[in-house]
């Protein structure tokens, strides 16, 4: 979050969306994009599903999603738009790579009832789990497209960080309107557990992918709460060296578990848990534990065994972990002690 | 003056819908839709919405017969990259305005990776696929 507040291209695009200048021109996005999707919805007497919001969102935004799960669907999509006129489409078989999920194209050539977008999602194979979100994600887009292009161009061969800061920003946006917190008011409160979190996927979003719903709930629980995943990695110094063969003649060093990703929803900012990346998971914690043994696991812990090798500490907080392993990393839940 | 039942019925003749189908798609009824067609009911905002993404259409046309064009992208530069393209390809100013306005008609794409700019050669691919598909027999 910090670090797409100082980012130049969030910057700009917080300006060419003519918001007020701030040093944290994320929550200014956010904030914009809140207010847009609230006048939206005024027009509406009820829209209690995250489905329902995307099929407003898709109606007001004006844009159309066609989804193929097979080459021929594929060829079937470019061919009607060819038909219609559309030039862009002409190469659309190719547009698709293994790490392309999806597409939106304004319509140069359209019928006067036709919606301004099309976006094509990918759902061949494994990126059908990814479609729902990938939805969310070109509607993101949407909501901040401005007059400028700015679809993300790359003149690096570097192959650390290459996410762009507005395909991060995105994502943000995203995953705050796929699980948007007014939708699970009566449902994310009280006490949260894996368990709970997939009861309420099943019932109220089973078309999210269990992976966004894990993050995307934590994320709107009501009470203070956390997602931390960990998997084996290097220092980042270490990291560094090992991206530029840098070791030399000393001995490679060994990966440990260390914090990949984490999720703090607000109320957890709030009472002030923190839980930075790449930190060592202490070994006497139960997420090394499960890990290790692989058996599901919860425990009361205290924030404070969490300390870098130079000493630093986090501050002393009683707090539940609920660990689970999954292929190659664990999962965990953090709550507050007595929540 | 044509209504939003005028509007759903010309859209769903000009795609060859039954009403049965828009029913079924819309998850309403096919009387309902019969009735809004037929101007005897009113519609509320949910149900266009489900009409309008079962259509295809926008909704906005649906409601008032026009759709607004929210974006219009400011005059930009065309890239040296597509200069020499076009030159090497013997394209009018126009014909290279087309071409870019084509590639820039993509607005988003979520992908794992950064793009790279468009090469020479790329814009000249580009060009050459879309002659292929829209004007094959030059």
């Amino acid at each position: 979050m910090t670090s797409l507040n100082r980012s130049y291209k969030i910057q700009t695009l917080a300006k060419d969306l003519k918001l007020k200048s701030s040093d944290k021109p994320l929550e200014s996005i956010l904030a914009f994009c809140e207010q847009r999707v609230r006048r939206f919805l005024k027009e509406f007497s009820r829209c209690n599903r995250p489905s329902g919001l995307l099929d407003i969102l898709s109606a007001k935004l004006q844009i159309r999603f066609e989804i193929f799960r097979s080459d021929p669907e594929l060829l079937a999509i470019k061919k009607r738009y060819v038909v219609a006129g559309e030039k862009r489409f002409a190469t659309l078989e190719q547009e698709f790579p293994a790490d392309v999920f999806g597409i939106t194209f304004r319509r140069l050539s359209r019928k006067p009832w036709e919606p301004e977008y099309v976006s094509v999602i990918d759902c061949r194979g494994d990126k059908q789990y990814r479609a729902n979100y990938t939805k969310w994600h070109e509607l993101g887009h949407l909501l901040v497209l401005t007059d400028q292009l700015r679809i993300s161009f790359s003149r690096t061969f570097c192959t650390q960080d290459l996410k762009d800061p507005e395909e991060s920003l995105i994502d943000v946006i995203a995953g705050h309107f796929a699980f948007w917190p007014p939708l699970f008011a009566g449902l994310a409160t009280g006490a949260i557990s894996f368990d709970r979190i997939e009861e309420i996927r099943l019932s109220h979003c089973p078309e999210a992918s269990k992976q966004s719903a894990v993050l995307g709930i934590v994320k709107a629980w009501r009470g203070p709460s956390a997602l931390l995943e960990a998997r084996l990695a290097l220092k980042r110094n270490e990291q560094r060296m090992a991206a530029q063969m840098g070791f030399g003649f000393k001995q490679q060093p060994q990966a440990t578990l260390r914090v990949s990703n984490v999720t703090v929803n607000d109320a957890a900012v709030e009472a002030g848990v923190r839980m930075p990346r790449n930190w060592r998971v202490p070994e006497k914690s139960v997420i090394y534990r499960v890990f290790h043994e692989g058996q599901d696991e919860s425990a009361e812990e205290d924030l404070s065994w969490w300390e870098t090798s130079s000493g630093t500490r986090l501050p002393k907080m009683q707090v539940n972990v609920q660990a689970r392993r999954t292929l190659n990393t664990v999962q965990a839940l953090i709550t507050l002690g007595n929540s | 003056m044509a209504t939003t039942g005028d509007r759903i019925k010309e859209v769903r003749e000009s795609i060859r819908m039954t009403q049965d189908e828009l029913a079924d798609k819309a998850k309403l009824s096919k009387g309902f839709i019969s009735d809004v067609e037929n101007g005897k009911r009113g519609i509320s905002a949910e149900n266009l919405v489900r009409l309008a993404n079962a259509l295809g259409a926008s909704m906005d046309y649906l409601a008032k017969g026009e759709t607004q064009t929210s974006h219009q992208r400011k005059p930009i530069e065309i890239p040296q990259e597509l200069s020499t393209a076009a030159e090497q390809l013997n394209l009018t100013y126009s014909q290279t305005l087309e071409l870019l306005e084509t590639h820039n008609s993509v607005i988003a794409r979520r992908s794992a990776r950064q793009l790279d700019p468009f090469t020479v050669d790329q814009w000249k691919k580009l060009h050459v696929a879309i002659q292929k598909v829209f004007n094959p027999e030059k």
